[in-house]
């Protein structure tokens, strides 16, 4: 029985293992031929900023502009990036500047641009913006910089001088204001005399400084100033004698939206000692009481040299003036330098001046106008 | 009980036999006596091929960086057309007809420069210059319906041909791409990637329907 059993199972599995065969054969026969291709992954990338984050704008203050520096910031795909740069005041809306010819510029991974209608007496806060551009319509953006620090402009500003004077006595002389004075313009008159005599302070005019020596030779430096009147010259009497002296106006005008009176902000009068030099270093002791200052550095030197800047320590020449020998007794030259500062405070480190003549004895009176 | 197994042996012998019925003839013809013979020409029987293989002349696979709103590639039809198309050439070397079909599979990082909106990037694929069968963000269903290609889901079966290819034919599939102006901030960095899978099935016994070019075509038996 058991013999039965297995020949029928043997059986079995032979007709199964025939019925699978049979059944592959017919889906082969109703596979269909095919073949593909894959192509290599194409990939596209969008551009980014860099840095990711907008750099703040430094400006800094010029002769009736302020200059707008930051970072350049770049696209990886090495598109130009454009800037929006806006100009908040401490009230007010805010207003885009450095805009069409003035457009912000890209030097060696810094951008740049000069804001040229700030007014004096009002403090700004700027911001830039990088913008990509397709055509003119503008695309990609990062955010707005963080503001930049809060900043003034000049509310008075060097013009020029007028035409130097040269007296050789006591007598009143007319001496002119520079061309170009307008009502309400900043008028600084310096005096440097051979003779260690204060001149007569001229009417309307507010003294500075009057400050004299008598050693190695005698010396007088006299420094004034008024608000413009309407008139084209002082009459001024510089209190020398055949010695001679040297006086000069100098012009500051007042800037776009000053309406303010000018205000000395802090006077200070240095003299040398008998020592003379061909380099004069000034003592750094002028502290200004009010932000937005003009700190002037006049330097008057008894020779008949031309005066410069040796370091400048961020001031500005402005002017050199000289009376010859034979007017005067050993010659006399005025200079003029200055700088602003933005806050009430020290000025900072004066500058060093320097002349073309030989070793001479010099003075100096630093003043602050804001 | 040994008549029955008997039977069970005899059923199976016969349906094997089934199988095998045609040599069994022949085997009892070869026993025939007197009999003449007429042989006939070799018949052959050679099975066709489908197949595919790189086109000429060489493809322009796309590596584009640094995209900003308004470039596009040289064709697109609008934007900068400053950037070089990608195009990926393949030839039908198969000896039987065939249909063709290409299957698009568009991917991204993040973010995705590919959104499937008019304001993400722009993808045109056609074959040997004729209408797009990606145009932008949409493909047309076999009904002709536009339907959005939807990153990580592969478009498949987008016919190609309605005549069927023959052996040596070849064929361009461009791909001409933009970044919109439009394009949002959002998008900075973004990344997308496109494959392009040829393919072909034989045409015999596998009626096209009613699948027209450039849409795609489900009647047809693809594998």
């Amino acid at each position: 029985m058991r013999k039965v059993r297995s020949s029928v199972l043997r059986v079995g599995v032979l007709m199964t293992s025939i019925v699978a065969l049979n059944f592959v054969f017919v889906q082969a026969l109703f596979a269909l031929s095919s073949s593909s291709r894959t192509s290599p992954l194409m990939t596209f990338a969008g551009a980014t900023f860099s840095p990711s984050v907008a750099p703040s704008v430094l400006p800094t203050v010029g002769d009736g502009t302020i200059s707008l520096t930051w970072p350049s910031v770049t696209l990886s795909g090495g598109q130009l990036v454009n800037y929006s740069v806006m100009r908040t005041p401490s009230t007010g809306p805010a207003v885009e500047v450095c805009t069409g010819v003035g457009a912000p510029v890209h030097n060696a991974g810094e951008s740049s641009c000069t804001d040229t209608t700030a007014l004096a007496g009002t403090t700004y806060t700027y911001t830039e913006q990088p913008i990509t551009q397709s055509g003119v319509t503008p695309t990609w953006t990062l955010p707005a910089s963080a503001s930049s620090a809060a900043i003034s402009p000049k509310s008075w500003v060097f013009d020029s001088a007028g035409t130097p004077s040269i007296s050789t006595n006591n007598t009143a002389r007319l001496v002119a204001y520079p061309t170009g004075t307008v009502l309400d313009d900043v008028l600084v008159l310096v005096s440097v005399s051979d003779r260690n005599t204060a001149p007569t302070r001229p009417s309307g005019w507010t003294q500075l400084s009057s400050s004299g020596m008598n050693t190695p030779s005698p010396m007088h430096i006299f420094v004034a100033w008024r608000s413009a009147d309407a008139g084209s010259s002082v009459s001024f009497r510089s209190g020398t004698n055949s010695q001679g002296a040297l006086t000069v106006i100098y012009r500051y005008k007042r800037l776009s939206g000053n309406t303010a009176a000018p205000v000395v902000a802090h006077v200070a009068v240095q003299s040398s000692n008998s020592a003379s030099s061909s380099v004069f270093s000034l003592p750094s002791n002028v502290v200004t009481n009010l932000p937005g200052a003009n700190a002037l550095s006049i330097v008057a030197i008894s020779s008949d040299a031309s005066l410069s800047l040796q370091t400048d320590q961020s001031y500005v020449f402005r002017n050199t003036a000289s009376a010859v020998s034979a007017n005067t007794d050993q010659g006399l030259s005025l200079g003029l330098a200055d700088k602003f500062i933005q806050s009430a405070g020290s000025v900072g480190v004066s500058p060093t001046w320097s002349q073309s003549g030989a070793a001479t004895q010099w003075m100096s009176v630093a003043i602050a106008l804001a | 009980m040994k008549t029955k197994i008997i039977k069970l042996m005899t059923v199976a012998i016969a349906l094997a036999s089934s199988v095998g019925a045609a040599g069994v003839l022949t085997i009892g013809a070869t026993n025939a006596l007197f009999g003449a013979t007429e042989t006939s020409a070799t018949n052959t029987f050679a099975a066709g091929t489908v197949s595919v293989a790189a086109g000429t002349p060489s493809s322009v696979t796309c590596a584009v960086t640094g995209m900003v709103p308004g470039d596009s590639s040289a064709g697109y039809g609008s934007g900068s057309e400053s950037l070089v198309k990608c195009s990926y050439k393949v030839k039908y070397t198969g000896t039987s007809g065939a249909w063709l079909g290409v299957d698009v599979a568009v991917a991204g990082g993040t973010p995705n420069l590919y959104t499937g909106t008019a304001t993400g990037l722009q993808l045109k694929v056609s074959v040997n210059g004729s209408a797009a069968m990606v145009n932008g963000t949409t493909y047309k269903t076999a009904a002709g319906v536009d339907t959005t290609v939807v990153s990580g889901t592969p478009v498949t079966n987008l016919l190609i041909n309605s005549v069927q290819a023959a052996q040596n034919d070849e064929f361009s599939i461009d791909v001409t791409y933009a970044l919109p102006i439009a394009a949002p901030n959002a998008l900075q960095g973004g990344t997308s990637s496109l494959a392009l899978t040829f393919h072909a099935i034989q045409s015999a016994n596998n009626p096209i329907g009613t699948c027209a070019v450039n849409k795609q075509c489900s009647t047809i038996t693809w594998s």
